[in-house]
């Protein structure tokens, strides 16, 4: 095996060099333009593009090349176990992958740090860890795509997908599901690793290791397909919801003017004084909060590449203040003096970060807000650099949090909690010493799941707030609400508007739901454990606690049915055995539709003829 | 003596196309086995069947007693095989090619290897990218041959080398089989070197098995007759064991298998004046029999 590695690396180390080299060049430019550790999406995701993508073709390369005739020949004919063949060359593959992944960063971070005044925490060398696992799964999912003849391998790319796209909470949460992506993938490689590489995979748990995330990726594909069956059709027809909204459904508000929606919310109300409010909201200034609850709360040693605002930079001392994950405080240095400034804590300015004490350290990661502000998620700071003074801006009672970055409109500043919408005068923001006390106080008339953003009226006596959303009052319960929020801090309910009509069918709407119940339920279940603070990803218990049409029930039951009953059918036409046939027969009536297509991926068009 | 290759009806069919048909064979240990066939009769596919690397559609390959399909490491280490492109890693040495290649073999046979690569000029420390298809092609063959083992299958392994290389490639495998009594299976498109060395002759055609005898039990087969006919030759399909015929000279040379003596007695009686029976050689023999059912123009009308 170590000889299999040690050719195999021979083979590709001068272009392992080449690589490391350009990408070294590359980190070089970028540091010129910016500062190299400060999070930029394009980076990030040409980084990804080139990385990642690139260690997929790479794999698909390598074995393709040894995948031609005398070739396969060549390296499979010898006295050794396919197994250890497929070790030495993957190895090799990684070592390659290692090399480019860790050379670079390893050296930019490190010269950044040993050299620089520039904060660089731990998670800025893991980050390293992160790419290369993120590499490697992707290599894996190319050599398999090589090795094995289905045609659906190069759907286990989704794979990356649930490893890249959740924030978890920990880096256990993190790199775990990363190494179980890795040793599956590598499984599979292995068992695709054989002589006769036209030959499927049989075994059972093979089967079930590469139909979970094959059908799961299906789950994709089989929503897309609605486009050609759903929206398509009606789209031609000039019907479809989007161009020609539901009256009666929220989306209709869509279609209408601000003054407009207001007169849609209250029709039906018996409010006496609603058609005052239709005729005020015309008049009316309009605007819109936010109230979607943001899903970035940075946690501690996050990825750096999440990091919603690099450092605060204050134009009058010149200096520029970094939070440090490993310190908890906000380290500062002048860029005019060349030298440190010391760090911010919660308690205010500290001389140095080593003298800062337990006390000092914050206990969350504040979110860098504009020039001077820093927020948790109950208390929003605001630093004077000038007078190196940390005072407490707003501060929310116990087991009150902000869900939202503060909103400043033109007559406004909106502070969006989990229970209130508080909106503040925009002129005590700007003084340093008044206190920031909020003039209304509206209380959230439904629970904030329900809603994205609350538009607001200017009336002469205060504001109208209307809320909307298709699961306002619960799942699927559309409606509006709306409220009036008056000067002095009395609030009141106008109307609430329960709509019976959706913009889109039922089946439509819960697509995923209905198409594959375990897998929606699945998908919710991983990402609501690595994200457990996340609204919108529901466990196990939430999901199955919703009440959905009753359609959706009986046509995901028979789709259920169908698949396994269809499985069953293939399996005797392709001659499985019956290990096989009851594993694709379990599959397809546990993941449904999506399993079934993933068997076809996994067969052969016709039957193989095999009589063995 | 123990059998080293053994097939049952081993078919392979690719969509509509049959590769190998119904093919049964039976290879004792010892000597060099030729197999001959036109392009497309099966032989590759034979020999990648029989090493694991493709699976039949029906029938049984088995390799020093163990089926194809699963193949120990242990025998793959006793089965030598050499391609027609000398497939090595371009990129590594000679030097190190032969180091890692010995490693993988506790039986490797340095002197044999010395031997067979003194018939070519490769310097060692030449990377595989800059040696000659001579040179890769002794290279292959001595490590090959180090390798000590029971079965050598080498599919048209002297394919675009020139004479003095081939002839190196021919030398160096009589001087291991002799040597150390491996079973070479060869296949090849030059008669004039299956002529000299191999001790069996297999011949295949459209993925059947033809002959499976020495190479003069085969040259016995085929006859050689020259007749003069003056209403012309007979229909050809009424011609026992017909092959091949040419027109020269208002002289109708004709070759056919399995036929006696008698066989004159038949021409005289369907219309030849003078019948006369001549010798041929392996090529001629084999020739014929591979062009029986080659698709010419007209038979495909």
């Amino acid at each position: 095996m170590f000889e299999i590695y040690k050719s195999e690396f021979l083979r590709y180390r001068k272009w392992a060099m080449l690589a490391t080299v350009a990408l070294l060049a590359g980190y070089g430019f970028l540091a010129k333009l910016k500062p190299f550790l400060q999070a930029n999406e394009a980076q990030t995701a040409v980084t990804y593009m080139i990385l990642i993508g690139g260690a997929l073709v790479f794999g698909f390369v390598q074995m393709m090349l040894h995948r031609r005739n005398n070739h396969w020949t060549y390296l499979i004919h010898r006295p050794l176990a396919p197994h250890q063949i497929y070790t030495g060359l993957a190895l090799a593959g990684a070592t390659v992958i290692g090399m480019v992944i860790v050379v670079p960063w390893l050296i930019m971070v490190g010269g950044i740090d040993a050299f620089s005044e520039t904060v660089v925490d731990m998670r800025h060398y893991g980050y390293m860890l992160f790419l290369l696992l993120c590499c490697l799964t992707s290599y894996l999912v190319g050599t398999l795509t090589a090795l094995n003849p289905s045609k659906g391998s190069i759907l286990l790319a989704i794979l990356l997908l649930l490893l890249m796209h959740p924030k978890p909470q920990n880096n256990f949460l993190q790199y775990a599901p990363m190494i179980v992506a890795i040793a599956v993938l590598f499984a599979l490689n292995l068992i695709s690793f054989k002589p006769d590489l036209s030959t499927y995979v049989k075994r059972p748990w093979a089967i079930v290791l590469m139909a979970i995330p094959m059908s799961y990726a299906m789950t994709y594909g089989l929503a897309l397909s609605t486009t050609i069956y759903y929206h398509l059709p009606l789209l031609i027809m000039g019907n479809h919801p989007d161009d020609h909204p539901v009256d009666g459904s929220v989306s209709y508000l869509w279609s209408l003017d601000a003054p407009q929606q207001i007169a849609y919310a209250l029709e039906g109300s018996t409010h006496p004084r609603a058609n005052y409010y239709i005729k005020q909201a015309e008049l009316a200034d309009f605007g819109y909060i936010g109230a979607r609850e943001w899903n970035d709360l940075p946690r501690r040693s996050q990825l750096h590449t999440l990091d919603a605002q690099y450092a605060i930079t204050d134009p009058e001392t010149n200096s520029i203040w970094q939070f440090s994950h490993d310190d908890m405080l906000l380290v500062g240095y002048s860029q005019t003096r060349k030298e440190p400034l010391g760090a911010i804590g919660m308690r205010g300015f500290i001389d140095s970060v080593s003298r800062a004490e337990n006390a000092d350290r914050f206990t969350e990661i504040p979110r860098l807000a504009g020039r001077g502000f820093l927020t948790t998620q109950n208390t929003i700071y605001r630093i004077d650099f000038k007078e190196r003074r940390l005072d407490i801006k707003h501060q929310l009672p116990e087991g009150e949090r902000y869900i939202t970055r503060p909103e400043i409109g033109e007559h406004y500043v909106a502070l969006v909690t989990n229970k209130r919408t508080l909106l503040f005068d925009p002129r005590v923001l700007q003084n340093d010493y008044d206190a920031f006390e909020p003039e209304y106080e509206v209380t959230h008339p439904v629970p904030t799941e329900g809603f994205a953003y609350i538009d607001t009226y200017r009336l002469v006596d205060g504001y109208l707030f209307l809320y909307r959303g298709n699961n306002l009052f619960g799942f699927d319960q559309p409606g509006t609400v709306v409220l009036h929020a008056k000067l002095g801090g009395e609030n009141e309910t106008i109307f609430e508007r329960h709509f019976s009509k959706q913009k889109h069918p039922a089946w439509i709407r819960h697509y995923m739901e209905m198409v594959s119940p375990v897998l929606h339920i699945a998908d919710n279940a991983y990402f609501s454990a690595l994200e457990p603070h996340r609204w919108d990803y529901l466990t196990p218990g939430e999901i199955l606690g919703r009440s959905y049409p009753k359609e959706i029930y009986w046509i995901a039951g028979i789709l259920m049915a169908v698949s396994a009953f269809a499985a069953f059918l293939m399996c005797r036409r392709h001659r499985l055995d019956r290990a096989q046939t009851i594993t694709w027969v379990l599959l397809c009536a546990i993941l449904s539709l999506p399993a079934l297509v993933a068997f076809f991926l996994m067969n052969p068009l016709r039957p193989e003829p095999h009589e063995a | 003596m123990q059998t080293c290759i053994e097939t049952h009806g081993l078919t392979k069919r690719y969509g509509k196309k049959t590769a190998l048909k119904d093919f049964t064979l039976e290879i004792q240990q010892g000597g060099i086995h030729a197999i001959v066939g036109s392009n497309g009769a099966g032989k590759s596919t034979l020999f990648r069947m029989l090493l694991g690397i493709t699976t039949p559609t029906s029938g049984s390959a088995r390799l020093l007693g163990q089926d194809s399909r699963m193949l120990a490491p242990e025998v793959r280490g006793r089965v030598g095989y050499v391609n027609e492109e000398h497939t090595l890693p371009l990129w590594m040495k000679a030097r190190q090619i032969t180091a890692q290649q010995k490693s993988f073999y506790p039986q490797w046979n340095q002197s044999i290897h010395d031997e067979v690569i003194g018939y070519f000029d490769v310097d060692p420390e030449q990377k595989v990218a800059g040696l000659s298809r001579g040179e890769r092609a002794g290279l292959n063959l001595a490590m090959a041959l180090a390798q000590a083992p029971d079965v050598l299958i080498l599919d048209e392994p002297t394919l675009g080398l020139d004479v003095v290389a081939r002839q190196s490639f021919l030398e160096a495998l009589m001087f291991t089989e002799r040597e150390a009594n491996t079973t070479i299976i060869y296949c090849s498109h030059q008669m004039e070197e299956i002529e000299r060395v191999a001790d069996q002759l297999i011949v295949m055609e459209k993925g059947m098995l033809k002959n499976n005898s020495s190479p003069d039990e085969f040259v016995a087969r085929v006859s050689y007759w020259v007749g003069d006919f003056a209403n012309g030759l007979p229909a050809k399909n009424t011609i026992p064991g017909y092959l091949t015929h040419r027109t020269i000279d208002g002289n109708h040379h004709i070759l056919v298998a399995d036929q006696g003596d008698d066989f004159g007695q038949y021409l005289k009686q369907n219309g030849a004046r003078t019948v006369a029976r001549n010798a041929v050689n392996l090529e001629r023999a084999v020739n014929a029999f591979l062009t029986k059912n080659h698709n010419t123009p007209d038979s495909r009308v």
